[in-house]
């Protein structure tokens, strides 16, 4: 009897979107599993230098396989040639990275998700998940359906229709308190030039807008001025109603891509490189139009921009395609803080990769507290802290492959979704430091334990580099989904929804507080059947 | 769950004075009577007081107008079974019970002869000398040429353990109904259609005796009539009156299934219906007569023959066989049933009993006996749930029931498995009590008490009549025993009659009475009495009881002739029976279709092509599914291949409901080699509805089958425990191997250890060979999965080492097997490498005992409120948690990983009963974060 792997080691080839809108994409080749001990890493490099290419990511033109013809039929052929070139010896390997992928064994004792429940209704790539109430959510993907489902019971409670082509983005419109309409809405943006409001309760479609010239990318809703923005290749402003209040000139033809409200009135908009500021004029006295006012253009990103938060009421973040982070004073927009090279800065052991595919380091997402920005970077995770204005963790290679979502949970604790199909659950952990070492003065640790932070007040940056002061542990890994996990969702009270490329929607649940409640249920259930005796 | 041998060993634990421990004894109920002679000192295995005949069978006798008593068949047919017992001296014992003094012919007051339908008789009839006990069910069936149109018959189910016959006594009764009115039926087809060819005869008769007269009157016109032409008008006249008589012999005939389903909740239409299906099929002349014609489809005319004056002398003619009288199809349909019947109550009478409390008890445990049993028990669940649905729409009704109830299990006789048709049969009779105010009572009363209760009333009958001197024949009617029984019944079910008290009064009228006992009852043909009968029955008791004054040596009790009272009660009794009734009109429609076995439920049946329209999804097998699974994934073996791995129809499972490959699927899953079985089911599944699956898992075939292989794993692989652990903790099992037949038939075997999640779902898939996925592990907790060489197997390696967490991993190959660390003790008793158990079966009882153990283990467990809930507000989750854990180590005795099974099991309940309610609900995925080691041989 020992304690061993199996199978022992099966490298597969598996396939990724290059990123979320391009229709290229990479195959990577992988070890099977991840327990360590696996040992298959070693050999990697040789490899690296007698293929011409890396062995491990093998670009598909996109108009040769993936669109033309039968294109899964295509990349079939591609994969079992790719299977079959797997049995060289020389491709008996492990893909690239130098830092390995932290991994976790079978036993997880803080892992709380021992539940899992699979949900079906799309046909297609699931993408958005938006939490409706506290117990309802919304899934919607490139088949062009909504989906409401009771997030206690994996019951699928409506299938909104509407949409001919893929949904590319979904948000809820609050009811307001005035409003006699009780019901919750929400807005779906479809790349076929519509915006649909749904009521959610009755499964109704309330309005359909098809005016606009571009697919809608992002919307966002000022509760304040009870009006809602979409953003394609021009910026428009509506009320619940659906009017179109007040519209922008043509902004550009890729679009928006991100959109996020700032305090007095403005919104930024994330249009290419460039972020935006538009100021919203509500009607007055004066004038009974609105109007909205681009104010200023930021143009500090080099790249892309990709994600853009709201972090708290004096700072927002963008962060672009080649990894640049940037935290922007959210009245006078200027630039807080920058942080420009995740790879550089942490990789000083090792000689910069000059092959870095920007995909390596480019921005997906973020999430924050008070004091970090969480930055999914790549295929790893970064916390940044504001006030220190530096990383404070990381952790390089979090998954197999890029990072698409990240969330933050209360209890220190943060979730990475990843497109290698797997769901990670991190803790955010104080080193121990040694004790050793000279406590430097009057620096107040950002933690508020009382502790004082070394890091903090060295003044040699490549210590400080090298030792980071917090780091991420990996405290449970969920695997169940077979393709890119796209997004997930937290509910406090009924665990966590995730919805992926593979179609399928998880409800991964915490079996102990479900067992609990189905005791509970049952026991409701005997005491209105007439069945349960108490014995005093 | 209950095997023979426990229970028969905790009845013998009662002659003890003292308990020897102080677990509590066994109710009452649940005991078996003991061996009778088991004082003596006898073993009970050795034959009876000296029975001439190796074991039980039936036999068929009539009481010739020609030759007197004389046997015409046995069953089994084999010279063998019945050894050197004396056949003819038997048939004249028990034809001799003349129970009917109906007749047929002229009654006084009535021009017409008059068909009297008479109800078949039941007696239990005992013959010390012979060894032999019979339970004798008399019949008359109808012949032209007979004498009074009449011809007695019998069919008697021999036995050397009088026991027997006495307690089983309401099943066989039951059992030899449905064959008696299959006869009948069949018996009044033929009659009819014998009656039209002499109508048609005697039609021509006239037309020429009419010419003729013509002929003479023209030849001469004298105006007188010559003794010729006096004769020939007078044959002219008999022969219009022969002519009158037998159409009305005719429309009394026909007016039976009219008279007998008066009053029952069929509309008329369908009456007619019912009718004229069997008559289709059975006719076999083309009727004139405008009266009938409608009911009759043309044939073929049939060509009169004149009949002459004189008929011929009454020994010189050969009376029809039992199948002419009979009509083949349904002669056939009758042996069928009657070997069904000789299957049934094949064996030791404890064995039936003990199978009948078993059944019993099983239907109790209503909570948890999904977990483990086999699904064919679920089928009067459903049934249940259907009958108390809406009616169906007429027209599909008669049909739906005739297949439903269609009484013959070929498919069950042919594999020869005793104890899934003994089951099967059982459920039936429920379904037909179904409808019926037995409804409340609950059915363990029924199955397992009412017999007794009936053969109690029956003992204390014949205490009363021991007077009668050598032969003591005690005949009372079913109705009466039924009715008396009832009314103590109603106090029976608080505290039930123990089966000893039974015992002992019979012994004691055994010893009275030196020679013979006969126990003779008369009832309608429909066996079960509802209780509303009471009503209207003490008067009926009181004419019989004048009857019986004045019989000589034997008290008859005769119910069908005294015409007034009993209409009514016949009538009462046929409100609350229409289904065996329009069931038995309608057998012959669908005796081509014998394929069927007994149990299945057919649920809508489209009258005009017969083939199943929606079944509700019952026995889910995805199997079916599977070569278009595989096609699927493979065309895209990436990690995308999920996109569309889901077909339309494992999205929604009414498109399972494709009857036969399902069957025939279910079928091949369960047998390893290719069996008579299974091409019968799948060369008849084109008849076969949906749900025809209960031949398969349950029988016991395929159980031993199971056991046995379950036997040789567990001796085989020392790895077996944490196997074993991993199915009753509900980790998926994935068998991987590279030869299909090995794979599946260790899936098959280890099938019995799968908790099944409902009724309808056996979470086993024998045979897989793309990758598996998440949705794979939530629906199958044993997998038989393929192990391929091919570049194309990467993929499924790589799925099952990518989901490793959710899975154990059996390597058929190379003897390994992958899975979480087993340290109970719980699994050690259930699968014992060094155990003594050698057969199949055998093991099978052990593993389903043990399983039963748990399983109430689990009920505990999930049942006590305090353990999952806080028992007062103040109550920390903690000691909840502390309790739990204290209540499944010390009062469960549960070590370790056992507490793991039981929690399982107790999910599996919770979840279930909840469901009941709610309709679907989706299985979910439990799993640990546990470390897998890596067994090796």
């Amino acid at each position: 009897m020992s304690c061993s792997e199996f199978p022992s080691s099966f490298p597969v080839v598996t396939l990724f979107p290059l990123d979320r809108q391009s229709s290229s994409f990479w195959l990577q080749i992988s070890a099977a599993s991840r327990t360590p001990g696996a040992g298959v890493r070693a050999g990697e490099k040789q490899q690296l230098d007698v293929l011409p290419m890396r062995p491990s990511e093998v670009f598909l033109d996109s108009a040769d396989l993936w669109h033309s013809g039968p294109e899964r039929e295509g990349i079939r052929v591609l994969c079992s040639l790719l299977n079959s070139m797997r049995r060289h010896p020389l491709l008996e390997l492990e893909p690239n990275n130098k830092s390995p992928l932290q991994t976790i064994g079978e036993e997880q004792t803080q892992n709380p998700y021992t539940e899992l429940l699979v949900l079906r209704a799309h046909r297609d790539i699931v993408r958005f998940l938006v939490q409706l109430d506290d117990c309802r959510f919304a899934s919607a993907g490139d088949d062009g359906i909504v989906v409401v489902w009771n997030a206690q019971t994996g019951e699928k409670l409506l299938e909104l229709s509407g949409h001919t082509q893929k949904i590319t983005a979904i948000i809820t419109f609050p009811p307001l308190e005035a409003c006699e309409e009780k019901n919750q809405l929400i807005l779906t943006a479809s790349a076929d030039k519509t915006v649909i409001v749904w009521d959610c309760d009755t499964g109704r479609q309330v309005r359909k807008v098809s005016c606009f010239h571009s697919t809608v990318k992002c919307l966002t809703i000022l509760q304040r001025l009870d009006v809602w923005l979409s953003g394609g290749s021009d910026l428009c402003v509506w009320n619940r109603r659906l009017d179109l209040l007040c519209k922008t000139s043509h902004l550009s033809d890729t679009g928006v891509s991100a959109l996020i409200e700032i305090p007095k009135n403005c919104v930024v908009a994330a249009v290419g490189k460039e972020l935006i500021i538009f100021k919203l004029v509500a009607p007055t006295e004066g004038s009974l139009e609105w109007n909205i006012l681009e104010v200023k253009r930021l143009l500090d990103h080099q790249d892309n921009i990709l994600s853009l938060v709201n972090v708290n009421d004096l700072s927002f973040v963008s962060g672009s395609h080649v990894g640049e982070l940037i935290v922007w004073d959210v009245s006078d927009w200027t630039v807080q803080a920058c942080e420009r090279n995740f790879w550089t800065q942490l990789d000083t052991q090792q000689e910069i990769k000059l092959c870095q595919k920007p995909n390596d380091i480019s921005i997906h997402h973020f999430t924050w507290d008070e004091e970090n920005v969480f930055a999914a970077v790549g295929r790893g995770l970064y916390v940044y802290n504001l006030q220190m204005k530096r990383v404070i963790a990381c952790q390089k290679t979090a998954h197999d492959s890029s990072v698409l979502h990240i969330a933050r949970l209360p209890n220190r604790q943060l979730i990475s979704c990843s497109e290698d199909g797997s769901v990670r659950i991190w803790e955010l952990r104080e080193k121990q430091q040694l004790a050793a070492e000279p406590l430097p003065t009057g620096f107040f640790n950002m933690w508020g334990f009382g502790r004082v932070n070394k890091q903090a007040s060295q003044p040699v940056k490549k210590q400080q580099e090298n030792t980071t002061p917090c780091s991420l542990e990996l405290i449970g890994d969920l695997i169940g989904h077979s393709s890119s996990v796209e997004m997930f969702l937290h509910f406090e009270d009924h665990g966590l929804v995730t919805c992926s490329a593979d179609h399928l929607i998880i409800l991964w649940k915490n079996g102990e507080r479900e067992s609990g409640l189905r005791s509970l249920k049952l026991f409701q259930k005997l005491e209105e059947n007439g069945d349960l005796y108490l014995t005093v | 769950m209950i095997s023979a041998p426990d229970v028969v060993a905790f009845t013998k634990e009662d002659e003890y004075e003292e308990e020897p421990y102080n677990e509590p004894a066994l109710p009452e109920e649940y005991s078996v009577p003991l061996f009778p002679f088991a004082s003596q000192g006898t073993n009970p295995w050795s034959k009876l007081s000296g029975a001439k005949f190796s074991r039980d069978f039936i036999l068929i006798s009539e009481f010739s107008e020609q030759v007197g008593p004389q046997p015409l068949l046995t069953i089994p047919n084999d010279t063998k079974v019945f050894g050197t017992f004396d056949l003819n001296y038997f048939s004249l014992r028990i034809m001799s019970v003349d129970y009917q003094a109906s007749f047929v012919g002229h009654p006084p007051g009535s021009a017409y002869p008059k068909l009297n339908f008479v109800e078949d008789s039941k007696v239990v009839l005992g013959d010390s000398k012979e060894g032999a006990f019979a339970y004798v069910h008399h019949l008359t069936l109808y012949d032209l040429e007979a004498r009074g149109f009449v011809r007695p018959f019998c069919m008697a189910y021999i036995s050397a353990d009088q026991h027997k016959i006495m307690q089983q006594f309401q099943e066989l009764s039951t059992e030899f109904s449905k064959a008696s009115e299959c006869l009948k039926t069949g018996n009044r087809k033929a009659f009819a259609g014998e009656l039209e060819k002499k109508l048609k005869d005697l039609d021509y008769t006239r037309t020429v005796l009419h010419t003729e007269t013509e002929i003479q009157k023209k030849a001469n016109d004298k105006g007188f009539y010559s003794s010729q032409a006096i004769e020939k008008a007078n044959e002219l006249a008999s022969v219009e009156k022969s002519i009158i008589e037998h159409q009305d012999l005719l429309k009394q005939i026909r007016s039976y299934p009219h008279r007998k389903l008066k009053g029952s909740d069929l509309c008329s239409g369908e009456m007619e219906r019912i009718q004229d299906q069997p008559d289709q099929a059975a006719t076999t002349s083309n009727p004139d007569e405008s009266a009938d014609t409608d009911l009759f489809i043309c044939r073929p005319s049939y060509t009169p023959k004149l009949i002459k004056a004189k008929s011929t002398k009454c020994f010189d003619k050969k009376l029809k066989t039992l199948e002419e009288l009979c009509d083949t199809e349904y002669f056939t349909q009758t042996l069928a049933q009657l070997s069904h019947i000789e299957h049934m109550f094949r064996g030791d009478l404890c064995y039936l009993l003990t199978s009948q409390i078993d059944r019993a008890l099983l239907k109790q445990q209503h909570v948890t006996n999904f977990l483990f049993e086999d699904l064919v028990e679920v089928s009067d669940r459903v049934v249940d749930k259907q009958k108390s649905a809406p009616p169906q729409p007429c027209q599909d009704r008669p049909l739906s029931r005739s297949l439903e109830e269609c009484p013959i299990p070929q498919v069950l006789i042919s594999i020869g498995s005793y104890k899934s048709s003994v089951e099967s049969v059982l459920i039936k009779m429920e379904q037909e009590l179904g409808d019926q105010e037995y409804k409340e009572v609950e059915v363990t009363e029924l199955s397992s008490f009412d017999a007794q209760e009936n053969l109690d009333y029956l003992d204390l009958d014949m205490k009363g009549s021991i007077s009668s001197g050598e032969s003591i024949e005690v005949l009372g009617t079913e109705k009466s025993t039924s009715v008396l029984s009832k009314s103590d019944s109603q106090a029976s079910l608080t505290v039930p009659l123990s089966p000893q008290v039974v015992r002992s009064k019979a012994v004691s009228y055994r010893t009275i009475s030196e020679d013979s006992i006969e126990v003779l009852s008369t009832c309608p043909s429909e066996a079960l009495i509802p209780d509303d009968f009471k009503a209207s029955y003490p008067s009926a008791i009181n004419e019989e009881e004048s009857y019986a004054g004045d019989s000589e040596g034997a008290i008859h009790f005769q119910a069908s002739i005294s015409p007034p009272v009993l209409d009514e009660a016949e009538e009462g009794s046929l409100e609350n029976t229409p289904s065996q009734t329009d069931s038995s009109c309608c057998i012959g429609k669908e005796s081509d279709s014998l394929g069927l076995p007994p149990s299945t439920p057919v649920h809508t049946l489209s009258d005009e092509d017969g083939v199943v329209s929606s079944p509700p999804q019952r026995y889910r097998q995805k199997d079916q599914g599977f070569p278009v699974d595989l096609a699927v994934e493979n065309a895209h073996p990436s990690q995308d291949n999920t996109s569309e791995g889901f077909p339309a129809y494992e999205l929604d499972p009414s498109h399972l409901l494709a009857s036969r490959d399902v069957s025939k699927s279910s079928l091949d899953n369960y047998s390893d080699t290719t069996s008579y079985v299974s091409s019968v089911a799948s060369t008849s599944s084109d008849r076969t509805p949906s749900s025809a699956h209960p031949a398969g898992p349950s029988s016991e075939r395929h159980q031993k089958r199971a056991g046995q292989n379950a036997l040789k794993f567990i001796r085989q692989y020392p790895f077996a425990h944490p196997a074993i652990y991993s199915l009753l903790s509900g980790r998926t099992l994935v068998v991987l191997g590279e030869d299909e037949a090995i794979v599946r038939k260790l899936v098959t075997a280890l099938s019995i250890f799968v908790p099944n999640y409902s009724r309808s779902v056996k979470p086993v898939k024998h045979w897989v060979s793309s990758p598996l996925h998440i949705m794979d592990f939530q629906k199958w907790k044993l997998i038989g999965l393929q192990r391929v060489a091919s570049p194309a197997s990467a993929g499924t390696l790589h799925s099952l080492s990518r989901y490793s967490r959710y899975t154990s991993i059996l390597d058929l190959d190379n003897k390994t097997l992958r899975c979480p660390l087993y340290r109970g003790t719980l699994v050690p008793r259930l699968a014992d490498h060094r155990t003594q158990i050698k057969r199949g079966s055998t093991y099978y009882l052990h593993v389903q005992s043990m399983l039963t153990q748990l399983c109430s283990k689990a009920f505990l467990y999930t049942f006590c409120h305090h353990l999952h809930l806080p028992a007062h507000d103040k109550e920390t989750e903690e000691l909840v948690a502390s309790r739990q854990a204290s209540f499944l180590r010390l009062n469960l005795g549960l070590v370790n990983e056992d507490v793991k099974v039981v929690q399982y099991l107790a999910e599996l309940l919770k979840l279930h009963y909840m469901q009941e309610s709610h309709g679907t609900s989706h299985p979910t995925l439990r799993f640990d974060y546990v470390p897998s080691f890596l067994y090796k041989i």
